[in-house]
């Protein structure tokens, strides 16, 4: 039987399959260049056709802050109009913005808008609020809002058709903003309740005003609820984002009561309040837990100025104190230190020029009903510049108040690894102040 | 073996003819997809056409272009009302001077290519701020524009405001005088070896002890390089007589001396490689910067 050798032959069969022409079966009618190019025109045109252009709340990092709203007009020449309430008074501000094929279709703003903002950095903050200046069109829903997510880090929001209205309004959410924030004259003891008729929780809210978030603390046992609660504002309530629970109820609205000076959200039989106190909820015993001997108290205007725990009352005087400070002094530490069992100082560190100097006076000190309270010795100041004394007065009163001060130990760290503790004055419960601990030898 | 021999040549010149014809593509050449058309300018795209990419060379990025930015740092585009004043006062204080005194083939030729203007601070870990970052001799990329009308217009008799002022200008004469540097050595042994003790922590020094070493900045002491383009950034950014002044702060004798050494060097290099008088360059600047404020 004669042997063929049929791979040779083979070999040219697939040889002649391997380029066979499948132009015929393309999935898409244009290169993908050009179907970019008119899904970008498509965007563009559906941006601009919004007579009142668009709305939206942006969050722009889940984790770390709350969120701000804008309003924004496209027009067809890459021009733009966009007002939001991440500054105070907004106006409208005009800029220009591009559609880019990049990651999918991306809306950049390329000029400085009210959106920008949040990518403003400063010597504090030199992440900005985690803002960004490019978004990601994600998807256009059935009903035309537009979904985006930041470039940046992800997080989502929905551009929605905006009415004539909404540009009014948002000049009205720095009223509800300022409702919440306070006055520097309100009670740093501010409480969040939420309950039905029969039960309720009580936590202690401190709120920081850069990034938009409240930390919450239950009240009871002073454990930390949640520290990433985002708040967002409208002409007339503050949205919390996630919502507050409450036996699996949620409220996400607390609007403001003027006649009680509150922000109130109901919903079913669940009520939240927000309200101020002058007492803690609880006095706790941090400073029957402290050990106060040579243990010294130090509040730096460097780096404790900006946490939330630095009450704009106890800002308002520090800046006080500097405006009466003459010669160009200005007041940049404040030690309050335990030298003794019942003996110490208070000592206020200012600095003229390049040189440094202090001012102190002795104190004996007791604890009252939780409450420390510090009393002058009587030996009067280490200086005898009247013009320091007279300017650092009001400060001084307070330290000095027959009521005391309110201790409290933070979980917070602020740059340095110290242990921090508030000083709340029981005299002005509007004043706090965060101080770091740190054992002396003398 | 014969049939053998003769299927395997018959094969091979099948292959052949198949190999030269299968792949063969009867595609005309198309058009290119890449978009050349021009974009749609603004008011503002052509005053910087007319008076900046033209004549000099230069063009300048205004908006914000990922690509062009450190991604890692968070920054903002300039405001759109600070770029015309901001380059107003480039054209005038910046490229007319140079013009003037060395002509516009100089400028055309050596100044860089590219500016990208960014409104925000650009803040680095250790909290100090970067005013300006060169690449390659080709792009600038400058800060902190979104604040050059508030610092600088409301007083033009203000001190301060000058100061802030030159401080953009002081960015913009270093990274130019980093690209001539780069361009045509200048002596550096002889330079070196008056101040060597440059440092990487420079950051530490402040501006007196700086001063006192025989630094005219503390970001002098970090290396030659840095310490010839700042006491040119600052000779060019400031008066004679405040210069004169200037050089005058150092508390000691040595390091008033090595400043004047310094400098004697930096003058006759622009001198003898750029045909540039330094002197000269400082009065026109000056009688610019003036007429500026006056406008």
């Amino acid at each position: 039987m004669k042997k063929y050798n049929f791979y040779p032959l083979l070999f040219l069969l697939l040889i002649l399959c391997s380029c066979s022409n499948d132009d015929d079966t393309e999935i898409f009618d244009l290169p993908a260049d050009e179907r970019m190019n008119t899904l970008l025109l498509e965007y563009r045109n559906t941006l601009a056709a919004s007579q009142d252009g668009w709305k939206t709340t942006f969050y722009p990092d889940t984790t770390y802050t709350g969120g701000w709203s804008f309003v924004m007009k496209f027009d067809e020449h890459y021009g733009v109009e966009m007002i939001g309430d991440v500054v105070k008074n907004p106006e409208v501000e005009e800029g220009t913005y591009a559609l880019l094929g990049s990651q999918g279709p991306v809306l950049s703003f390329k000029s400085y808008l009210p959106i920008t903002e949040l990518s403003n950095p400063s010597a504090s903050h030199p992440q900005a609020r985690y803002g960004s200046n490019e978004f990601v069109i994600v998807e256009e829903r059935d009903n035309g809002d537009l979904v985006m997510k930041s470039k940046r880090n992800d997080s989502r929001f929905v551009l929605k058709k905006a009415g004539e209205e909404d540009w009014k309004n948002i000049g009205l959410h720095s009223e509800t903003e300022n409702n919440f924030i306070g006055s520097p004259l309100n009670s740093v003891y501010r409480f969040f309740t939420i309950g039905n008729q029969t039960d309720s929780i009580v936590y202690e809210m401190v709120y920081d005003e850069y990034f938009r978030q409240m930390t919450l603390t239950n009240a009871d046992d002073a454990v930390v609820q949640s520290k990433d609660k985002g708040v967002a504002f409208t002409k007339d309530s503050v949205y919390v984002e996630p919502p507050i629970m409450y036996d699996g109820v949620a409220i996400a609205a607390l609007f403001y009561d003027k006649d009680q000076s509150l922000f109130i959200g109901r919903n079913g039989d669940v009520t939240a309040k927000l309200y101020y106190s002058p007492v803690p909820y609880n006095l706790g015993n941090d400073i029957a837990d402290i050990n106060l001997t040579k243990n010294m108290f130090s509040y730096r205007d460097d780096t404790l100025e900006d946490t939330p725990y630095t009450s704009p009352g106890f800002v308002h005087l520090y800046d006080e104190v500097n405006d009466l400070m003459l010669g160009g002094r200005i007041l940049w530490r404040i030690e309050v230190h335990f030298m003794t069992e019942t003996e110490g100082r208070v000592r206020y560190r200012y600095s003229s020029g390049d040189t440094n100097y202090s001012a102190y006076h002795y104190f004996r000190y007791q604890a009252e009903d939780n409450r420390m309270v510090l009393t002058e010795t009587g030996d009067g100041w280490s200086t005898t510049n009247q013009g320091v004394i007279n300017a650092l007065s009001n400060l001084d009163d307070i330290f000095f108040s027959s009521k005391g001060f309110y201790i409290k130990k933070l979980s917070e760290r602020y740059t340095y690894t110290n242990v921090v503790y508030t000083f709340t004055s029981a005299e002005d419960p509007s004043v706090r102040f965060p101080t770091y601990s740190a054992l002396t030898t003398f | 073996m014969k049939n053998k021999t003769a299927i395997y040549k018959i094969t091979l010149i099948m292959l052949s003819l198949f190999l030269w014809s299968a792949c063969g593509n009867d595609d005309e050449i198309k058009e290119s997809r890449i978009d050349t058309s021009t974009p749609e300018l603004t008011a503002m795209d052509v005053w910087i056409r007319e008076n900046l990419t033209t004549p000099y060379n230069i063009s300048i990025n205004y908006t914000f272009d990922d690509n062009e930015l450190d991604n890692s740092r968070y920054l903002t585009p300039p405001k759109l009302r600070e770029v015309e004043p901001f380059l107003d006062a480039f054209l005038e204080v910046m490229i007319r001077p140079f013009e003037e005194e060395v002509g516009t083939d100089f400028v055309k030729e050596y100044f860089p290519k590219l500016f990208v203007l960014v409104g925000s601070y650009n803040y680095n870990s250790d909290g100090s701020r970067r005013l300006g970052v060169a690449e390659g001799g080709k792009k600038v990329v400058l800060y902190e524009l979104n604040y050059f009308t508030e610092r600088t217009s409301e007083a033009s008799t203000s001190e301060l405001a000058r100061e802030r002022f030159a401080r953009y200008f002081h960015t913009i004469e270093h990274e130019f005088g980093h690209i001539l540097q780069q361009t045509k050595a200048y002596d550096a042994e002889k330079f070196g070896s008056i101040t060597p003790q440059y440092r990487s922590t420079w950051n530490n020094l402040d501006e007196q002890e700086a001063l006192n070493l025989g630094y005219i900045t503390p970001y002098s002491a970090k290396n030659m390089d840095e310490d010839f383009v700042e006491i040119l950034a600052m000779m060019l950014t400031n008066t004679a007589e405040d210069f004169e002044a200037i050089l005058n702060l150092p508390e000691n004798d040595e390091a008033r001396e090595a400043l004047r050494a310094k400098l004697e060097i930096i003058v006759d290099y622009y001198r003898e490689s750029w045909n540039i008088d330094l002197y000269e360059l400082q009065e026109i600047i000056a009688k610019k910067r003036q007429a500026y404020f006056e406008k």
